[in-house]
């Protein structure tokens, strides 16, 4: 062998001799996903069809900076990666720390996937939201929002309880520690959806914080019929709308917090999935490499 | 460069006949079958390149097919063939298993004997370009492989992973980069 080769090409060289010696197709998969077949096509079909079409994700994550394994990266970029019912789409963000795409669904509506990347002004911690929207009439909905605790800090951005106004809270739920939650609904005036606001009143100190949880591009409460509110024993809240003509619009909000470290390895990135596993998001960040 | 038999099947099946194909199969098992076939040993070669295990590369083509057949509905054919939908959902099967064996492999890749690059063993030196390759984080690994293991040009590859041109051609700069000083530092080694 000629030692002056670029090595990197004789690596690859070397594995692309590499051939796959076990057939050119195995009966026993084939006849795997024959039965798999013939399973799924006794499955009522509704249970396989439940097309989830609003996924919001926020991730805050902490600093420019932030600890990866052998020591501080700089974040240069983020890469996010979407998978709605099998579609995966990875995207990268703008400049602008913007980017949209549509992914076309079962039912043949697309749902617009918009992901938008925000500093606050000390720029000590980044937000990347996704939010996935679809047009289906019959579809359920869905809305996820994920918070990220990475490296040192990881603080939520904390409103004013003046967002509240006089509005009283759709529900409430509380910990087993005492913590007070309350679920507040509220149509902004220069826009079109919903704002979906959590105050968490402490047990012993009575301070409360207001938190955005989620935005909709839809009123809530434009309707004839208020919303139903149950919270699930997994956390899910779900907000049941009944337009009054027999269609019922589901959507859920799932708020995830991150272990502390969790996510703060570049080389394993931050990632959550709807329980059902239809909606997948993966967000990691690209160190630059060159600082 | 050298195509394995699933790009080929990529490049040439009329799409015509695939787009039926597909309609067929998420109604008939034996439409279905005639896919399976026909990508089969793309895909593994692919897999098996990549991870450098049999069973490890059995487990994860199942693992595609089912996911295949459980997303056959959610599959259009509009101008994204159907074996580059498979090599999207075969590459995040790797990339996941690989972040999850990294440590592993990087450990592996230490304790691991040094390989004279003039060997003559291929396997050997096939299996040290290998843990080398791995030790590269999945997002480069999935660009070097598809581009230059299974011969994707780089506007395949970023239909593949649904991302930009740039970006592939970023990450396989980067790549290679990478995969020099890894190769470098074992041969110093040796």
């Amino acid at each position: 062998m000629n030692d002056s080769r670029d090595p990197v090409d004789s690596a690859f060289d070397a594995l692309r001799s590499q051939r796959w010696a076990a057939g050119n197709h195995n009966l026993e998969l084939e006849d795997q996903l024959m039965q798999e077949f013939n399973n799924r096509r006794t499955t009522p079909r509704f249970a396989r069809s439940r097309t989830l079409l609003i996924a919001l994700g926020v991730v805050t994550l902490g600093g420019v900076a932030f600890a990866a394994s052998g020591g501080v990266a700089q974040l240069k970029n983020w890469f996010v990666t979407v998978e709605i019912n099998g579609e995966v789409s990875q995207v990268q963000l703008d400049e602008n720390g913007e980017n949209t795409f549509t992914v076309d669904n079962a039912d043949g509506s697309t749902a617009t996937v918009h992901i938008q990347k925000s500093s606050d002004m000390d720029n000590d911690h980044t937000s990347v939201r996704v939010s996935v929207v679809g047009d289906g009439e019959h579809a359920e909905d869905e809305e996820v929002r994920i918070t990220g605790k990475r490296a040192l800090q990881w603080m939520p951005e904390i409103l004013s309880e003046d967002v509240l106004g006089d509005a009283e809270p759709f529900d409430s739920w509380m910990d087993e520690d005492g913590t007070l939650h309350e679920l507040f609904i509220i149509d902004p005036e220069d826009g079109a959806g919903s704002n979906l606001y959590i105050a968490t009143t402490d047990p012993v100190s009575e301070e409360t914080a207001v938190t955005l949880a989620a935005q909709t591009p839809m009123s809530l409460l434009a309707g004839d019929v208020e919303p139903e509110i149950e919270l699930g024993d997994d956390g899910t809240l779900t907000i049941r709308l009944d337009d009054g003509l027999g269609r019922i619009r589901e959507m859920k909000l799932m708020i995830r917090h991150a272990q502390p470290g969790e996510g703060a390895d570049l080389d394993d990135p931050f990632h959550f999935e709807t329980p059902d596993g239809n909606i997948k998001v993966v967000i990691e960040g690209e160190e630059d490499e060159e600082m | 460069m050298e195509m394995d038999l699933g790009m080929r099947a990529t490049a040439s099946a009329p799409a015509d006949d695939e787009r039926e194909l597909i309609l067929q199969a998420r109604r008939e098992p034996q439409a279905f079958a005639v896919l399976y076939r026909r990508y089969y040993s793309g895909i593994a070669g692919y897999i098996f390149r990549r991870v450098g295990d049999t069973h490890v590369t059995e487990d994860l083509v199942a693992d595609v097919f089912v996911a295949a057949l459980g997303h056959l509905t959610q599959y259009h054919h509009r101008g994204l063939p159907f074996g580059t939908w498979l090599y999207r959902i075969a590459t995040n099967r790797v990339n996941r298993w690989a972040r999850r064996e990294r440590a592993r492999l990087v450990q592996s890749l230490v304790i691991d004997p040094p390989v004279e690059p003039a060997s003559t063993d291929s396997k050997a030196r096939a299996e040290h370009a290998r843990l080398s390759l791995l030790a590269l984080k999945p997002k480069y690994q999935a660009v070097l492989a598809l581009h230059y293991l299974e011969g994707m040009p780089v506007t395949e590859v970023a239909r593949t992973l649904g991302c930009r041109e740039g970006t592939v051609k970023s990450r396989l700069a980067r790549g290679r980069e990478q995969l020099r000083q890894r190769l470098e530092q074992r041969r110093s080694r040796s």
